[in-house]
C-alpha cells in the first residue's frame, strides 16, 4: 500500500511517523527529508504492544492534512491502521509499509469461507476445495480480498 | 430510472425569507406526498417561458410537514430567466413540471465530521443536509456567510434548530466579518468539507483545503453554474461513427451542437459535475473545466464532459 516510501507525500502540513522496532528503519529516510523541509512531524517508535495505549488520543488530537505513515511488522501495522480509520483517518491520510511476512484474509467465492495468504498468488479453498486466485480486489467492510475462480 | 420522466406540482404556498429571496413549497397535485429525497439533492424545473422551456435546477430541502418540496430562489440581477421567471411569474396554486429529485451532492459516509460554508443563496443545499445529519445525530457545524443579518436567509429558522452549530459572518453594518478559508485548518481528521456559493468562493476555498493538506476524497462543493471562460475559442468534432464533422462556436457548449444535431446524449447537471454527458475521445487535446473527474481521468485524454469541457482545434470522437 505504500506507494513510494522514498519521498514524502506532497502537501501535507504535519506527518506523523509510527513504527515497530522492525519498521523504524524504513521510515528514517522520510523523516529526515521531513526535518530538512521544516515540515513539523511527530514519530513514535513502539517497543512492544503493551505501550500503544494512547494512539487513540494521539489520532484523535490530528487535524485535517495531517499524514500517516506506520511502518512495521504484518500485526503491528493491521493493529495501528484500525486505530488510525476509527480515529477518522482514511486511505487517503494513510500509507502502509509491511515488514516480513504479510498476513491477509482471502474469502472464497463459492463459499465465503476466510482463509490467511501471505504471498501466495494460488491456494486452495479449505473449505470447500475451490481453487483461487488471490485477487487485489480488497472489501473494507470485510477486511479482506477476494479470492476469485480460475477460469483455464 | 426517471430520467426523462417529469412530476406535475401545485405551488402550494410562497413566503419572502429576504428582499431578494422567495421559498416556494410544491405539493403533488392529489392528496398523496412528493418523492422523498436525500441531503444535498436538487430537481430540475421546467419554465414555460414564452420563448421555449427554460431547464433550471434548484437544491431542494423541506422546513414544512413530510412530503412536500421545497426550494428557494434568489433574484439574480441579471438573471438569466430562471429566478426572474420564479420571482414575477410563479403564483400560489400555478402547475408546474419538475424533475424527480436527484443528487450530485451528497453526504460522505465516511466522515467523523462535517463542516458546510455557505455564501448567500449557497444555504440551500446544506438545509437539507443538516436536517439527515441531525436524525442521524451525526456532528456537523455550518459556516454561513451574508451580507447582513436581514439579507440572510433561514436566519431564524438555523439559530433556533441548531443552537451552538451555525456560525455567521455578516460582511456589512457596525462590526463586517467574513468567512474566511483559514477556518479550514482547524478541523480534527476525518472532517469532509461542503462548499456552495459563487464560482469565486467555491474557488477560493477549494484551493486553500488543498493547500492546506486535505485529499480531495474529504471535499466536496456544488456549482450553480458552469465556470465563466474568459478566453473560450470555437472548435471542431468528427464524431467517428458517422464520419459528421461539427464546429463548435465560442458561446456554445459540445453538449448543445451535439443535441442539435440529433445525437441524444444524456445529460444531467450541464455544470461540469454529475458526469452524466462524458464522451469518448479518440483523438485530439481537450481543455477540462468539469470538476467530475479525477485528475488521472483527465490527463488520459480519452473522455471529456460534453457540457463544460472544449478540444483544442479538433477533436475526433467515439460516438
Amino acid at each position: 500500500m505504500i506507494q513510494d516510501h522514498s519521498s514524502l507525500i506532497e502537501g501535507k502540513r504535519k506527518f506523523l511517523f509510527c513504527a515497530d522496532p522492525e519498521g523504524a528503519r524504513s521510515l528514517y529516510i522520510l523523516v529526515r527529508q521531513a526535518m530538512d523541509e521544516n515540515v513539523p512531524f511527530d514519530f513514535q517508535i513502539f517497543l512492544e504492544e503493551s505501550e500503544e495505549g494512547f494512539v487513540d488520543e494521539w489520532f484523535s488530537q490530528q487535524k485535517m492534512g495531517a499524514y500517516l505513515y506506520i511502518s512495521g511488522k504484518t500485526d503491528f501495522v493491521k493493529r495501528i491502521q484500525g486505530e488510525a480509520i476509527k480515529a477518522g483517518f482514511s486511505e487517503h491520510d494513510l500509507q502502509l509499509l509491511t515488514i516480513g511476512p504479510v498476513k491477509k484474509r482471502l474469502v472464497c467465492c463459492t463459499c465465503h469461507a476466510e482463509s490467511e495468504v501471505s504471498e501466495q498468488t494460488h491456494i486452495i479453498c479449505a473449505y470447500c476445495g475451490q481453487e483461487l486466485e488471490v485477487s487485489d480486489h480488497y472489501s473494507r467492510r470485510l477486511d479482506a480480498y477476494l479470492g476469485y475462480v480460475n477460469i483455464k | 430510472m426517471h430520467r426523462n420522466s417529469t412530476l406535475d406540482i401545485r405551488i402550494k404556498s410562497i413566503k419572502q425569507e429576504t428582499a431578494t429571496i422567495k421559498r416556494f413549497t410544491l405539493q403533488a397535485l392529489n392528496e398523496s406526498k412528493l418523492p422523498p429525497f436525500s441531503g444535498g439533492s436538487h430537481i430540475t424545473t421546467y419554465l414555460p417561458e414564452k420563448s421555449g422551456t427554460l431547464e433550471r435546477s434548484y437544491s431542494v430541502f423541506n422546513l414544512s410537514e413530510p412530503g412536500l418540496i421545497e426550494v428557494a430562489v434568489r433574484l439574480a440581477e441579471p438573471s438569466t430567466g430562471g429566478s426572474e421567471y420564479w420571482h414575477h411569474y410563479v403564483s400560489e396554486g400555478d402547475v408546474l413540471k419538475v424533475s424527480y429529485p436527484k443528487n450530485h451532492f451528497s453526504l460522505s459516509f465516511q466522515a467523523k465530521h462535517h463542516v458546510f460554508y455557505a455564501a448567500g443563496i449557497g444555504i440551500t443545499p446544506f438545509l437539507s443536509m443538516m436536517a439527515e445529519l441531525a436524525e442521524e445525530n451525526q456532528s456537523f457545524e455550518l459556516h454561513y456567510a451574508a451580507k447582513s443579518k436581514e439579507q440572510c436567509a433561514f436566519f431564524d429558522y438555523l439559530i433556533q434548530t441548531y443552537p451552538g452549530q451555525c456560525h455567521f459572518y455578516f460582511s456589512e453594518g457596525e462590526k463586517p466579518d467574513r468567512l474566511s478559508p483559514n477556518l479550514l485548518t482547524d478541523h480534527r481528521i476525518g472532517t469532509h468539507v461542503y462548499f456552495c456559493g459563487p464560482e469565486k468562493m467555491i474557488n477560493e476555498f477549494t484551493s486553500a483545503a488543498k493547500s492546506y493538506g486535505y485529499p480531495a476524497f474529504n471535499v466536496h462543493y456544488e456549482r450553480f453554474s458552469p465556470p465563466v471562460l474568459k478566453d473560450s475559442v470555437p472548435f471542431a468534432v468528427t464524431l467517428k461513427q458517422s464520419g459528421k464533422h461539427l464546429n463548435v462556436p465560442a458561446d456554445q457548449s459540445l453538449l448543445d451542437v451535439l443535441r442539435e444535431n440529433g445525437i441524444d446524449i444524456p445529460y444531467s447537471c450541464r455544470v461540469g459535475g454529475c458526469g452524466t454527458c462524458e464522451v469518448k475521445v479518440a483523438e485530439g487535446e481537450i481543455n477540462h473545466y468539469d470538476s467530475f473527474l479525477t485528475e488521472k481521468q483527465q490527463s488520459s485524454n480519452q473522455m471529456m464532459l460534453s457540457c463544460v469541457s472544449r478540444g483544442k482545434g479538433n477533436l475526433v470522437l467515439d460516438i
